[in-house]
């Protein structure tokens, strides 16, 4: 299994480079069931990461461009009047595949950004009082830039709750910026981007995840942490009970893939930033858009 | 009946603890009121806010009061009072319900408990009390939880406490100033309710033999000496009025006594008792006992008609010539008799006398009457008619060593040879656990002294001519089978707990009961001269208090916010203390194994073993370890030793 897990991570680090450690974590994310959201500026490779990701795990993908005129038609699917059989056929959206990558997500008008995300939520979508479930795996990898950018309509707590991680890639360091420079396009690279696993090898990986073992010890520190985020005066509330399970599943992914069969602490250190810090609200006062900041916060709490 | 809840059995049950010990003595009514009150508490009857039971419980405090004044005459002292504290402590539980009422039901409780001390000072009563203790703390802890208790951690709870109480509580004892007296009047010292009388009827001895109390304890200096072969001395009773042995007037003059041959030292605890005499053995020449003093008939005995415990060294001659010369007041003494009476046992007496050469020849004579005739020895004499002797010695021939010292006495005296019975105890157990003899009331004993010229008053004892094994092994063995039951001796097996229970209460009697004034002052002054002060002990105690106290604390600090560590958090914790002394100190947010990382930096020479034991703590801590890792994570750390490593070196 960890020749499958390098040979993946080999793949996207030949196309997104330099980083490494945020390939993993959206690895990590992805095993542990959950959605990602990359946030950074336009042009650091989110998307390529994005792309890079699902191409590489072999499951059938669908890029949906948000702009703030998409409708949750052009997301879902309709019914169309055809008028050979004279009657309503369904038109499955792009929705309808294993990876969506959601361009720009925060371009939509909030009433397309709900679609997307009440599908993330329930698995199934319902359309015209029929209810179709979407296929599985099924994940969604959103790209947003910065809610302080023009022509963009921040997404909801609520919302961002959905997702597991929220990650930024940042500028790349000065060699992968040279590589980069001096390499092939990457959409070429891309293009002749091979899948690395089976789709049945990464249901099966995902579900030894789940098996990765918790123990009270690990537990004790968890609720620290949980404890901490709701006492400590740099937060306006606290980690919902959703978030302390998004740590857990998120640290047993990190634990799996170093090639562990439990959890421990620094585990739970290493995904913990991306995990709390779009769940929490920095209190007033604290700038918006230190949520990394504040997140750090809570790795030091003390390990019991 | 329904199960009364767990709140209900917390309150009510550690207070029944304490209830339990003053049922010995309260009036037996006062017993059964509380007992009736406890009941109706735990009942689902009761009712706390029913008017009606509100009124029942008025009238019963009423009630109680009433028939304690009428019990009493009074309210106050400590019999009065405590008979009406237990019957309120009753009535409060059964108007308790609430956390408040609870508490105070405890505080009532925890008086109760040192009430309990005036009464009972004995070993068993303060461990009955140090659990009733343990139990009301474990209430009170209970009843300020929101919920109650487990039974098990509630008890561990209070039993913690008072573990942590108990070192000062020594201490204390130990070190607060005693008074001079005891709290005379408060204190009510047990007295035994049987012992040695001054006067002996037929029968008074045997009463005596039924009791199972410990007269003395007797410790001597040469563990060797075998008790059982000691008389140990009482009341000497010279006056006979043909029934009753009474002693003999008092006099001033002190007997002569010359101590003649082999001396013993040995100590003796005499148990608390209702009449003046400590018995020693043999010929005694000084008693360190306060006021002691000694009699015409060489008998020692306190000023007062009883005493409580007493202790005293002895040094005594069990060979001895007293009143070499007979004084002619004892002569008299010791030659009466009633007129008429008896007339056969006089005709005997009179024909020894005309056939013997010599007074010792007479007394040859009687014993030998004694163990030619068929007499027997029991504890259920048939019953003497007018003329008790002549009854005995020819008619009924079956009696106890008071029908046999009494009868030769008589003889003697008929015959013409001074004589006179002497009480006391003979014989005794060996306690092995102690190494100290036990005396009993049962080894209540009456023998017969006769003055013979040139040996003074000479000892004899017709019993042992009867049934010599009284003397030799012991009453249980010279009864009839048919009458040891009557004893009442312990099984075989339980002697030896027997023994260990005598030897634990001997211990507390003479190390706790026995620690008074005078005790304090030797121990404290062999300790340091300057302790010995009403200063120097006020001072030694609140250090000693102080430094519990901040023993105490240090050891809440330690353990403040840790559960209780598994073995695995503690070898690791060794771990880290062991880094840190070679300057290497695991933050409290830094992961186990970025910590190895960087201390595997600090000290590469280490660095083997540092990954070993994080690794093994991981797998154990963290993953399902298996039970064979920790003997290995114990034996990585033994072989953990980094010293002062490079950072001491700098």
């Amino acid at each position: 299994m960890n020749a499958h897990i390098d040979s993946l991570l080999g793949r996207i680090n030949q196309v997104v480079l330099g980083k490494e450690r945020q390939v993993r974590l959206c690895l990590a994310c992805l095993l542990a069931r959950g959605h990602l959201l990359i946030e950074d500026m336009p042009g650091v490779g989110k998307t390529t990461l994005a792309h890079a990701l699902a191409r590489s795990l072999g499951l059938d993908y669908q890029r949906i461009q948000f702009t703030s005129d998409l409708l949750p038609a052009d997301i879902l699917g309709a019914a169309i009047y055809e008028r050979d059989s004279g009657g309503f056929r369904f038109h499955p959206g792009p929705i309808f595949a294993q990876v969506i990558l959601a361009d720009e997500i925060n371009r939509a008008s909030p009433k397309a950004q709900s679609a997307l995300l009440e599908a993330m939520e329930e698995g199934q979508v319902s359309i015209e009082g029929e209810t179709r479930p979407l296929p599985t795996p099924f994940f969604v990898i959103a790209t947003q830039n910065p809610t302080d950018q023009v022509g963009v309509f921040p997404l909801p707590e609520s919302q961002l709750d959905r997702f597991l991680m929220r990650l930024s890639l940042g500028y790349p360091n000065p060699a992968a910026e040279r590589d980069l420079l001096a390499g092939q396009d990457r959409r070429d690279l891309l293009a002749g981007l091979e899948p690395a696993l089976a789709p049945a090898e990464f249901v099966a990986m995902q579900q030894a995840v789940r098996t990765v073992r918790v123990a009270d010890a690990l537990l004790d520190y968890l609720q620290a942490i949980i404890q901490a985020s709701r006492q400590n005066a740099s937060f306006a509330e606290g980690l919902s009970p959703r978030g302390g399970l998004a740590i857990k599943h998120a640290a047993q992914a990190w634990a799996y893939l170093t090639g562990r069969d439990f959890v421990q602490p620094e585990d739970v250190q290493a995904v913990l930033p991306g995990v709390v810090a779009h769940r929490l609200r920095p209190a007033p006062g604290i700038t918006a858009g230190n949520e990394f900041w504040a997140a750090r916060i809570l790795l030091q709490v003390p390990i019991p | 009946m329904v199960r009364p809840d767990r709140r209900t059995l917390w309150l009510v049950v550690p207070v029944t603890l304490a209830l339990l010990p003053h049922a010995l003595y309260v009036p037996l009514w006062a017993s059964l009121a509380v007992a009736l009150a406890l009941a109706w508490r735990l009942t689902p009857l009761w009712r706390k806010d029913s008017l009606a039971q509100k009124a029942i419980r008025i009238l019963l405090a009423i009630a109680g009061v009433i028939a304690t004044w009428l019990q009493f005459h009074t309210l106050a002292g400590p019999e009065a009072g405590i008979s009406l504290l237990v019957q309120m402590v009753a009535l409060k539980l059964l108007e308790s319900d609430r956390r408040r009422d609870h508490a105070v039901a405890v505080l009532a409780g925890y008086f109760l408990v040192m009430a309990t001390l005036i009464h009972h000072q004995q070993f068993a009563v303060a461990a009955w009390l140090l659990l009733t203790t343990a139990a009301l703390t474990a209430a009170l802890a209970s009843s300020q939880a929101s919920e109650p208790l487990p039974l098990g951690t509630a008890l561990a709870g209070g039993g913690s406490l008072v573990l942590q109480a108990l070192p000062l509580a020594i201490l204390m004892f130990l070190l607060f100033p005693r008074l001079p007296s005891p709290m005379a009047g408060l204190i009510h010292v047990e007295t035994g309710r049987t012992g040695l009388s001054d006067s002996m009827v037929p029968g008074s001895v045997s009463r005596l033999i039924l009791s199972d109390e410990v007269a003395l304890r007797v410790d001597f200096a040469d563990p060797a000496t075998d008790a059982r072969g000691l008389y140990w001395r009482g009341p000497v009773l010279a006056d006979f009025d043909g029934r009753t042995w009474r002693r003999g007037g008092d006099r001033a003059t002190l007997p002569a006594a010359l101590p003649v041959g082999r001396q013993i030292d040995y100590s003796i605890t005499l148990e608390a008792a209702a009449q003046p005499w400590l018995p020693v053995a043999g010929l005694t020449r000084s008693l360190p006992v306060a006021d002691a003093r000694l009699t015409a008939y060489q008998e020692w005995r306190t000023p007062r008609q009883d005493h409580e415990r007493l202790r005293y060294a002895v040094q005594s001659w069990l060979d001895y010539r007293l009143e070499a010369e007979l004084p002619a007041w004892q002569r008299a003494q010791a030659l009466a008799l009633p007129a008429g009476g008896n007339p056969d046992s006089r005709a005997l007496a009179r024909l020894w006398a005309d056939q013997s050469a010599t007074p010792r020849e007479i007394v040859d004579r009687a014993l030998a009457y004694f163990r030619r005739e068929p007499f027997h020895y029991t504890l259920n004499p048939p019953p003497l008619g007018e003329h008790g002797v002549d009854d005995f010695l020819f008619l009924t021939r079956r009696g106890f060593c008071e029908h046999y010292a009494g009868a030769f006495t008589v003889l003697m005296r008929a015959a013409g040879v001074p004589a006179r019975v002497v009480t006391g105890y003979q014989g005794g157990e060996l306690n092995p656990v102690g190494g100290y003899w036990i005396v009993r009331q049962r080894d209540a004993h009456a023998w017969a002294e006769v003055w013979l010229a040139g040996a003074g008053w000479v000892r004899v004892d017709p019993t042992a001519a009867v049934a010599p094994e009284r003397v030799e092994r012991g009453l249980a063995e010279a009864l009839p089978m048919a009458e040891r039951p009557l004893l009442n001796l312990p099984a075989n097996w339980l002697r030896p707990w027997r023994q260990g229970w005598d030897f634990l209460n001997n211990g507390w009697n003479q190390w706790v009961l026995g620690y008074d004034f005078q005790r304090q002052q030797r121990l404290l002054a062999r300790l340091s001269p300057s302790l010995a002060s009403l200063k120097g002990m006020l001072w030694a105690m609140l250090a000693g208090i102080g430094l519990i106290l901040a023993g105490l604390a240090l050891a809440l600090l330690r353990n403040a916010d840790d559960r209780p560590k598994t073995e695995v958090e503690r070898l690791y914790a060794r771990f880290l203390q062991g880094l840190a002394r070679a300057g290497l100190i695991k933050g409290p947010a830094e992961g186990p194994l970025d910590f190895a990382a960087r201390a595997s930096r600090g000290r590469p020479d280490l660095a083997g073993q540092i990954d070993t034991i994080t690794r093994l703590y991981l797998a154990l801590r963290y993953g399902g370890g298996a039970g064979s890792e920790i003997g290995k994570l114990r034996r990585a750390l033994y072989i953990f030793r980094p010293g002062g490593g490079t950072a001491s070196k700098k």
